[in-house]
């Protein structure tokens, strides 16, 4: 049986993946807030979850300033769109759906 | 060292305090749930992803449906031979019809600066140039109608071309849209939008403006409707917004 990546096998990860995949695209970033606010994630909550994810090289982080404000971008690597989309596809065929 | 890889430009952050850090966090407590409900989440997720640009883009198409259908309409019944059952007196009808585009425009920009909020790179380039292009466009076509009008364009003419010129140039960049985002429903919306202003110039002045009206009140809310539904999306898998339904997955 495949099995599914364990590192995306979890509710929320699985929410910031999907989020990621489809908004941006493989040379995007995208500030924290504006992820939080399409989460609706606790700060905290994403902040861990980002750091498992980034740990297994999914997302990639960057902190700067722009000015003297500190922001910081999320990006989703291009191992991390390939596993996630290999979760997809794993998911929908192991429950008998259509993957794509 | 306690490193803190990213979330200090939160507002509601304290240095060094957990929800900075994330540590009073368990990331395994949130454990994965049955199969099907982790498919049913992704799909969720898809949609709310999705959703916000679908709305944002059937809302702009909407309210140019809206402006354009009452403006043509302003002006149809400010011209001679118009209006059957009442008539708008000029310039009113000119003032009316130029602030209902300073309606839409504003609420181009408004509505276009959330598309892309809090993204970079490509993609946000791309849509930048695609939003500067419009102006670009609309500004050559202004000064394309006043090159004309010096070289003495003839009144009768002005009233045709002059709608003409602009509404073609906003369905040819509703195709340029359409193979940005390689989306079949975008090309379908600029091509009716390029047949509006067609088969208005044949029927001619003065009631070429009400072809204008009912076929933007028809068109537009049409293709606002899909983008709704989610059909206005393109087929390009290298950019957001892109690739499958969500019924598809």
């Amino acid at each position: 049986m495949d099995q599914l990546d364990p590192v995306i096998h979890a509710p929320a990860r699985l929410r910031i993946m999907t989020t990621l995949d489809e908004s941006l695209a493989d040379d995007d970033s995208m500030t924290f807030p504006r992820l939080r606010e399409l989460l609706d994630m606790t700060a905290g909550n994403l902040t861990t979850h980002l750091a498992k994810l980034e740990a297994a090289g999914y997302v990639g982080i960057e902190k700067a300033f722009e000015g003297r404000k500190p922001v910081t971008r999320i990006s989703l690597t291009l191992e991390g769109r390939a596993a996630f989309r290999t979760y997809r596809t794993t998911l929908l065929d192991l429950i008998g759906g259509t993957s794509s | 060292m306690n490193e803190k890889p990213f979330g200090n430009d939160r507002p509601d952050a304290v240095p060094g305090d957990a929800l900075e850090t994330g540590d009073a966090l368990d990331p395994e407590a949130d454990g994965p749930l049955e199969l099907a409900e982790m498919a049913a989440l992704m799909r969720t997720q898809q949609r709310a992803a999705r959703g916000g640009t679908a709305r944002i883009v059937s809302l702009l198409l909407l309210t140019w449906g809206v402006v354009w259908f009452t403006g043509f309409l302003v002006l149809w019944s400010g011209v001679r031979g118009g209006n059957p059952w009442f008539t708008i007196a000029s310039p009113i009808d000119s003032i009316a019809f130029g602030g209902l585009m300073i309606v839409g425009v504003a609420a181009s920009i408004t509505m276009g600066a959330r598309l892309g909020r809090g993204v970079r790179g490509g993609s946000a380039t791309s849509d930048t140039m695609y939003g500067l292009a419009w102006m670009v466009a609309m500004a050559g076509a202004t000064a394309t109608l006043t090159a004309l009008i010096g070289h003495g364009l003839a009144p009768e003419s002005i009233t045709l071309v002059a709608p003409s010129i602009y509404v073609s140039t906003a369905g040819l960049m509703y195709l340029v849209g359409a193979a940005i985002w390689r989306s079949w429903a975008t090309f379908g919306l600029g091509s009716c939008v390029i047949a509006i202003a067609c088969v208005a110039t044949f029927i001619g002045a003065p009631h070429h403006l009400l072809a204008y009206a009912i076929g933007s009140i028809v068109v537009l809310p049409v293709f606002a409707w899909l983008s709704w539904r989610g059909m206005m999306r393109g087929t390009d898998p290298t950019r957001p917004g892109s690739g499958p339904r969500a019924s598809e997955t």
